[in-house]
């Protein structure tokens, strides 16, 4: 079983105190994150970047303090949307039905500690799945050539960007956006400068980490501005917490729940494009199908609590797959955990398995690290994270915007790169404005050059024959695949629109 | 199927919060101008200060806030972190 051998591996990478530590604080942080409205896995894990790269940290320490914030953010997610009833991210909004109604009827404590328990087992599984099944992928992914991943690279525009969106022509959009500035800077390969507009800064293209925190972090604080919503949702409501503990009937009651919705968000979060918020909504409603028989589903059910919570980190690290298998980001956050990977000159994908194992199995020891702590951290002391959620947007805001400007400057030194991240920022506003979803312009700037680089190199293979892309079983059926995945979330989409802050609807996984 | 399907027009904010948006935006542009020259501490506490008083601070709290956020960033990122802020003429 070489699979052990290299879990064995992964723990002696992670385990050092440095590592230890990294995960700690990428936990805390992220269910911090997680659990603050408006703040969500990829605009905490988008702030947090530079601080992994100020820190000089190496490639494994900072995929292990990332991660840890990406996991971190998804058990946090729930603490708002049980106590307040307001989704802290946008995977705990199933949360909310039967969290919040938990929480009324004073069992808060309980549903805080069985979501904690559930997202746990959640996590956990996904981990293992993501043992078993990424080293599998990675066998497929070694047959691929350019032509293929060229579609490989259509196809999770295409899911991506349907699922993301109700919209599909809004996410298409979105897409070319991203598409159109990864074209920005000197062409690899014939050396020719394109859309630099003599700007020397811009020779290198534009840096995705820049529009990544432009568009997710300081766009947040341009809609606080907007609606001027300075004051905490918490406000002047008493967060009672009652008693921690489960009754060990209900633990028992929710255990086939769990599993369930589990092996399902993992499914869920393995597909490109689905995500956390996928993940939690078809876990929820799957449940509530099958063992919903007396209608207590929505009036504080202690299972419609645990299904989404084990679906979306299910989900979380479902999405974690194709990401390191394929290059392929699953979701939104993944795409940002890409876009480090990325600068920290590491291609994921078949070949990082390969050359890179102590990153792979490092990473995949670190989860199993975090998710232990993360279990702990979310039972005892859930009670600090409540306190979080008083801080007003007013004090958090500028803080956002002021590490975000920090981190920044920190990694280049540069004024320019605040400047494009202020228009980013704003561009980002408007295009929320306009529900045109961020995700595809992300996923556009980071693989635009790959994707480009591998269809140029397909076709010069096949002598500048663009049937190459099409001619054989393996790129037709991906090609295949990926047209409908675009059409379908436009009936099929749920409109879900309860009261949640606007902010939070945005803060996609 | 996507022209049959129009979105809600978006709700523009009025005149008076486009000109707060866009004063935010100054704002920050000249944080980024001046950053390099007033030094890390007095840019973010002005920019921060800023910031929390149009989100609806009073203005003393808008002022411990800008404070509090600059040196908070100073003391863990620089200090502590060893991060390299830009320094200003006092040399912080």
């Amino acid at each position: 079983m070489d699979i052990f051998a290299n879990l064995a591996d992964g723990f002696g990478v992670a385990l050092t105190f440095q590592n230890i530590g990294l995960a700690l604080l990428g936990c805390f942080l992220g269910t911090i994150m997680g659990a603050l409205p408006g703040l969500g896995p990829s605009n905490g894990v988008a702030i947090l970047i530079p601080l992994a790269f100020t820190l000089g940290l190496g490639p494994t320490p900072s995929l292990i303090l990332l991660t840890s914030v990406y996991y971190g953010a998804m058990y946090g997610g729930r603490i708002s949307s049980i106590l307040l009833g307001i989704p802290g991210d946008e995977p705990a909004m199933m949360t909310v039905l039967d969290g919040h109604p938990m929480a009324k009827k004073g069992m808060a404590g309980q549903a805080l500690s069985l979501s904690g328990i559930a997202s746990f087992v959640g996590a956990f599984i996904a981990t293992w799945g993501l043992i078993f099944l990424a080293p599998q992928l990675v066998k497929i992914a070694l047959l691929f050539g350019p032509a293929e991943y060229f579609a490989l690279f259509a196809l999770a525009f295409m899911t991506l960007g349907g699922v993301s969106s109700t919209n599909q022509a809004k996410s298409a959009f979105a897409a070319m956006l991203g598409l159109g500035l990864a074209m920005i800077g000197v062409d690899t390969q014939t050396g020719v400068p394109r859309f630099t507009f003599g700007e020397v800064h811009l020779y290198d293209g534009l840096d995705f980490l820049v529009a990544i925190v432009g568009l997710f972090a300081l766009s947040e604080v341009f809609i606080f501005l907007e609606e001027r919503h300075g004051s905490s949702d918490a406000a002047g409501k008493k967060l009672e917490i009652g008693r921690l503990t489960p009754p060990k009937s209900v633990l028992k009651a929710c255990t086939p729940t769990m599993l369930r919705t589990s092996v399902l968000g993992f499914i869920a979060g393995v597909l490109p494009g689905a995500g956390a918020s996928l993940g939690s909504f078809i876990s929820y409603s799957m449940e509530k199908r099958l063992v919903d028989k007396e209608g207590t589903f929505g009036t504080g059910d202690p299972r419609g609590v645990a299904a989404p919570e084990a679906g979306n980190n299910a989900a979380a690290g479902g999405a974690l797959v194709p990401m390191l298998a394929l290059g392929v980001p699953g979701s939104g956050t993944t795409a940002v955990l890409l876009a480090v990977l990325l600068s920290l000159n590491i291609t994921p994908g078949p070949l990082l398995f390969a050359n890179n194992p102590d990153v792979v199995w490092g990473l995949i020891a670190a989860l199993f690290i975090a998710n232990f702590m993360l279990l702990a951290m979310n039972i005892p002391m859930v009670g600090i994270f409540t306190r979080v959620l008083m801080i007003p947007p007013k004090v958090l805001m500028p803080i956002v915007a002021m590490v975000s400007f920090v981190g920044i400057y920190g990694i280049s030194g540069s004024t320019f790169d605040l400047y494009v991240m202020v228009a980013f920022g704003v561009g980002g506003w408007i295009l929320r404005k306009l529900d045109v979803p961020l995700v595809p312009i992300i996923l556009g700037t980071l693989l635009g050059n790959a994707m480009e680089n591998n269809l140029r190199r397909a076709i010069t293979i096949d002598d500048g024959n663009w049937w190459t892309l099409v001619d054989s079983p393996r790129r037709c059926s991906w090609g295949v695949r990926a047209s409908p995945a675009t059409w379908p979330p436009a009936c099929r989409r749920p409109r879900i629109s309860w009261r949640c802050s606007p902010m939070t609807r945005w803060c996609s996984t | 199927m996507i022209a049959l399907k129009p979105d809600a027009e978006p709700h523009w904010p009025g005149l008076p919060r486009l000109a707060e948006l866009l004063a935010a935006t100054v704002v920050m542009l000249l944080y980024a101008h001046f950053l390099p020259e007033l030094g890390f501490v007095f840019a973010t506490a002005i920019a921060a200060a800023y910031l929390s008083w149009r989100l609806g601070n009073t203005i003393l709290m808008s002022l411990a806030t800008g404070i509090g956020t600059s040196v908070g960033i100073y003391v863990i990122f620089h200090l502590v972190l060893g991060l390299s802020l830009a320094r200003g003429p006092l040399g912080f």
